[in-house]
């Protein structure tokens, strides 16, 4: 159905089908000759994806995404392999949606009604019932507390010390055995010594230029990260705002409850502080303090110890200086996919020098894998891989390429498309870690391996 | 140059030729299916049957590509069927709308084949197939995706684990303190309401601590609809101003100590509103209709005449019921409760019986980019097998195919969306691999559980003090001289099981049973095949029992799993077999603890959550 017909129109046309809301067009024109002479008609997307482009014409879309701060996916389909690449000059996230939460519940620093809280709870008057009702916080808080002032000190830190903090607070339990909260705080123990810091990926996004040089063209991503690294500095003292969630625990109704509303108490008021900073800070570069909605800056809030800033590297920066470093680290691992990024970068050089892939044409199969074997210890040469460091691995990997010939197959090309997919709606939706900025991978091995290029 | 021209140069012509001559199953034409249909006849299979018992949904759409609006309420297998072959042509594609339990698609329909691949959306269906492929040694592959995640894994019988080797992890918790007192989502309230539901019309599970009915339960009640009203009067307004007495004292926290930031409030009922019944029960089969929200006059009709009627079913059944998405008395009870506890806590967010069913089912969003992925690596995976040259082995270079999709933070070696893992060898214990097979055709409306016990379990297998399991399901435990006082209740149940026959015990046709008895230390698993022809007393017999005949007979004997590979005998020592044995007997005296448990004040609600797709 399609044969002899305009690819790009038979494709728009039947993935219009899919979904009725969708618009679909098309232009039927060389990628270079759209570059060159009707550049407007990329500037209305602000995600272009390039998939199996050929190498000279990627670079210079790559230049015009680079320069116009458009989203490039570069998506690629090779025969067993597969490749994609990631260009966006500013990425943040608010929702990491890591698989792990990350709770911080202030117990080594709690802010003085939580410690109320905790010494309201008097063990000595308790019944049972009550006793192995009590919320985990509460018991971890108090066994804190007692320790230090035993031993003087503000947080176990040796091993033996950290072994007799979690002796504590059995000592602490009416029956240690039949108290489920109380084995509770026993294994969550650590919760309780750990200082509350402040992850690495939130410095950086503090550290950031666009967070230290706001101007009135920063997005609210920025004004949201500059107000909150004033609340750290201020308010905080040292510690993002409460993040409000209390975990599932044994507890009774009645505590939970209470337990509940001090922490959402405490950061409905970090949110309030956050704001004020927000406030001064729009009105000093000019903006309306209600251009930022309370209820985006109390998900940002919520979300603050999950920030983070990408910056990808330029696909130019990666062709004129490569990350020799991460390639060479990744070549020592014999199940790396890495000899295939390679493999690629030697492919599209001998497409540059002959317009054509190695191996697409039957009739010089091995006259295609020397000059590509040739092109690739130049470009190790390049890596300053070592001479033998990784063995004759590359001659299996040149006769496979060339094998290829840069053709497609389906299955292949389904599990490519449905990565890049992927990556595309972590992109759009700002939710989620995007890979940053590589992904190699090997059909053959099934393995994968993404780095920064 | 042809259609196949790309996939001749790397794959070659030989391995070319067999994909193309190669027959391959397809269980399920979803969002999986889809794919896998696609990509196979695109890539040369050529010879593939694909079975699905499902109809076309609107839901379906967004990501089952070969469906289209024209093809809403059409048989899925069908249809993608009629489109994949638009895709090629040359494809030999056979479609059954049926499902897999039907005893057409019994052993050797199975045994056709070269490789099965599922496709499926749920777990049973996956054990069924699984056990199917292990009693004909066929290659199965598995693809699984949940939202962002998936899985690809192979299994070959004896080389590899099985599908039931390792147990799977579906369920998720909620504090059921926060169920039960203090809801803040939509969602909540629709797990209570489940758990209301459970409570009712259920069997009894001590854990299930929502409200007291024990008073309720043992009053007579005038009519079904005087017990429907009771239960409201109890859940909606007793309970709930129970809740807000309960705050009273420290006025000043009265609003803040509730997640939804008001205290609670009970429904407002009348004898007025509860006569609206048949007015609000009218229109329920429109589609758009399903995706309206209830007013809260509809949900306290709808509440009390599905409570009602549920109640009746559970009367006249003398059954316990179970939650079921798919039965809309069930989902329409669902949908009111969640909704009048929506309105009890000031939750704003009421649900249309269309999203409380996807809420309630737990299907987690199947996501079409997922699938696309998995459905490329169940062809690369396929390929490999087809590409075997040792028939012994055929699985030897596939691997577990993972794909996370996002960074898996803990794996850092891995740290890649998709990555590979060697195949997991057979679990020496498994209920399900390691145990003998057999199937037992016979008449399973008019034979008892007993002649079942004696004449295939006591005689024909050789088993001494056999217990019978349906799923998880005890249905018999041998049960020594009687002298027990504390089994005395189970005892009982077991000797009237015995009377029963074996549909109504919930055996029907194609249903595996899991017997094992510690006496002899062997496992079987009994296929039961419903021949509606055969007589009271006769049976068929197909599988091997000699050797395990032996060993059970032996019994003492230490107990070998045979293996492809002698290298790798597996011998279960003196201390191993003590061990499975005492774990057996655990197992038995967890049951009875489990039931004398007083309920606890706090514990964690289970919720099953993950539905994989």
């Amino acid at each position: 159905m399609g044969l002899e017909k305009i690819r790009a129109e038979v494709v728009s046309q039947i993935i219009a089908e899919l979904n009725p809301e969708v618009q679909g067009s098309f232009l039927a024109s060389d990628p270079d000759e759209v570059l060159e002479s009707s550049p407007t008609f990329l500037e209305r997307f602000n995600f272009i994806i390039a998939s199996n482009m050929k190498p000279q014409s990627l670079k210079k879309l790559a230049q015009f995404c680079w320069d116009k701060d458009k989203v490039l996916i570069i998506v690629r389909s090779y025969g067993m392999i597969g490749y994609i690449r990631l260009v966006s000059k500013s990425h943040d996230i608010v929702e990491a949606k890591l698989d792990q939460d990350i709770d911080d519940l202030r117990l080594s620093n709690p802010w003085p009604n939580l410690q109320a809280f905790s010494d309201e709870q008097d063990f000595s008057k308790m019944e049972m019932k009550e006793h192995s009702h009590t919320p985990y916080p509460a018991i971890l808080i108090k066994a804190l507390k007692q320790w230090r002032e035993k031993n003087g000190k503000n947080v176990p830190a040796s091993r033996d010390e950290k072994e007799a903090f979690k002796e504590s607070i059995k000592d602490l339990a009416l029956s240690f055995y039949e108290e489920e909260n109380f084995q509770e705080a026993y294994n969550k123990y650590f919760q309780a010594i750990q200082p509350s810091e402040i992850p690495q990926s939130v410095q950086d996004v503090f550290e950031d230029e666009l967070c230290k040089n706001l101007n009135a063209n920063s997005n609210d991503f920025w004004f949201m990260a500059a107000a909150l690294k004033q609340f750290v500095a201020n308010e905080g003292q040292g510690t993002l705002p409460v993040q409000g969630r209390v975990p599932d625990m044994h507890a009774d109704t009645d505590r939970y409850i209470k337990l509940q509303t001090l922490y959402r108490r405490k950061a409905r008021n970090d949110v309030n502080s956050v704001r004020t900073h927000l406030g001064q800070l729009l009105k000093t570069h000019g903006k309306q303090s209600e251009s930022i909605s309370d209820s985006d800056l109390k998900d940002f809030c919520k979300n603050a110890c999950y920030l983070r800033a990408l910056h990808f590297r330029s696909y130019q920066d990666e062709l004129s200086s490569p990350n020799k470093s991460e390639i060479r680290n990744h070549l020592m691992n014999p199940e790396s996919a890495m000899p295939h990024y390679v493999m690629f970068r030697a492919a599209d050089r001998f497409y540059e020098k002959n317009n054509r892939f190695p191996g697409d044409d039957n009739s010089n199969l091995e006259a295609d894998a020397a000059e590509l074997h040739k092109l690739v210890k130049d470009l190790l040469n390049e890596y300053e891989v070592e001479d033998g460091s990784v063995g004759d691995i590359f001659d299996s990997h040149v006769k496979e390429m060339v094998r290829y010939g840069a053709c497609e197959l389906h299955n292949i090309s389904s599990l490519i498309g449905g990565v890049g997919g992927q990556e595309l709606i972590k992109l759009c939706t700002k939710q989620r870690i995007p890979l940053n900025n590589t992904w190699i991978y090997s059909g053959i091995t099934s393995h994968s391996c993404t780095f920064e290029a | 140059m042809d259609r196949y021209s790309h996939i001749k140069q790397i794959y070659g012509d030989e391995l070319f030729n067999r994909m193309q001559k190669s027959k391959v199953l397809v269980v399920g034409a979803g969002g999986i299916g889809c794919e896998l249909l696609k990509n196979l006849v695109l890539s040369g299979y050529l010879n593939i049957e694909i079975i699905d018992l499902d109809t076309i949904d609107v839901s379906n759409l967004n990501r089952q590509f070969l469906f289209r609006q024209q093809h809403v309420g059409q048989s899925k297998a069908v249809i993608a069927k009629e489109t994949a072959l638009r895709f090629n042509p040359a494809a030999n594609i056979n479609a059954h709308h049926g499902s897999i339990y039907s005893s057409e698609f019994g052993l050797d329909y199975f045994r056709q084949f070269d490789v099965v691949l599922n496709a499926l959306d749920n777990v049973d269906a996956r054990r069924h197939v699984n056990r199917m492929c292990l009693a004909t040694g066929i290659v199965m592959i598995d693809g699984g995706t949940a939202g962002y995640r998936g899985q690809v894994n192979s299994y070959q019988k004896g080389l590899t684990e099985c599908y039931e080797c390792a147990t799977k992890a579906t369920q998720k918790t909620y504090a059921i303190c926060t169920i039960r007192s203090n809801p803040s989502t939509a969602v909540h309230c629709i797990v209570w309401s489940k758990l209301l539901f459970e409570r009712l019309f259920g069997k009894i599970d001590e854990a299930n601590s929502i409200s007291d009915f024990e008073i309720l339960f043992q009053e007579k009640h005038k009519n079904s609809l005087d017990f429907a009203r009771k239960v409201f009067e109890k859940v909606f307004v007793q309970d709930i101003k129970k809740l807000t007495e309960l705050t009273e004292e420290n006025a000043d926290k009265k609003d803040t100590m509730w997640n939804s930031g008001k205290a609670p409030e009970p429904v407002p009922f009348s004898d007025e509103t509860s006569n609206t019944n048949t007015a609000a029960a009218a229109a329920t089969d429109d589609a758009l209709e399903e995706q309206r929200v209830w007013s809260l006059q509809e949900n306290i009709s709808q509440f009390l005449s599905k409570c009602a009627a549920l109640h009746d079913r559970k009367t006249s059944q003398q059954s316990d019921l179970s939650f079921d998405k798919d039965d809309d008395e069930a989902l329409q009870f669902v949908t009111a409760a969640a909704n009048l506890r929506c309105f009890n806590f000031h939750i704003k967010d009421a649900k249309s019986i269309f999203d409380t069913k996807a809420i309630a089912g737990n299907i987690v969003p199947a996501i079409a980019t997922s699938n696309a992925v998995i459905a490329g690596m169940l062809v690369l995976e396929l390929t490999k097998v087809i590409s075997a040259h040792d028939s012994e082995n055929k699985v030897s270079s596939c691997r577990t195919l993972a794909g996370y999709l996002q960074d898996p933070p803990m794996l850092k070696r891995k740290k890649a969306p998709v990555f590979a893992m060697p195949l997991p060898p057979p679990n020496p214990k498994c209920f399900v691999c390691s145990s003998n097979y057999v199937t037992v055709t016979l008449n399973a409306k008019q034979t008892k559980l007993d002649y079942f016990v004696k004449r295939v379990l006591l005689e024909k297998l050789g088993l001494r003090e056999p217990m019978v399991y349906l799923g998880s399901k005890l249905l018999y435990e041998h049960s020594g001289d009687g002298s027990d006082d504390d089994d005395d209740e189970m005892a009982q149940v077991f000797k009237n099981n015995l009377n029963k026959n074996l549909t109504d015990l919930g055996v029907t046709d194609q249903c595996v049973l899991n017997v094992s008895d510690g006496a002899v230390d062997v496992d079987w698993s009994v296929r039961i095949s419903h021949d509606g022809v055969l007589d009271l007393d006769e049976f068929k017999f197909e599988g091997d029992t000699e050797s395990k005949v032996v060993a059970a007979a032996l019994g003492e004997d230490e107990k070998k799993i045979p293996e492809e590979d002698d290298d790798d005998m597996v011998v279960w020592t003196e201390d191993e077999k003590r061990k499975a044995k005492e774990n057996k007997q655990k197992r038995g005296l967890k049951r009875k603890r489990d039931g004398e448990e007083e309920e606890r004040q706090s514990k964690v609600a289970k919720v099953d959550v993950v539905e994989i797709d």
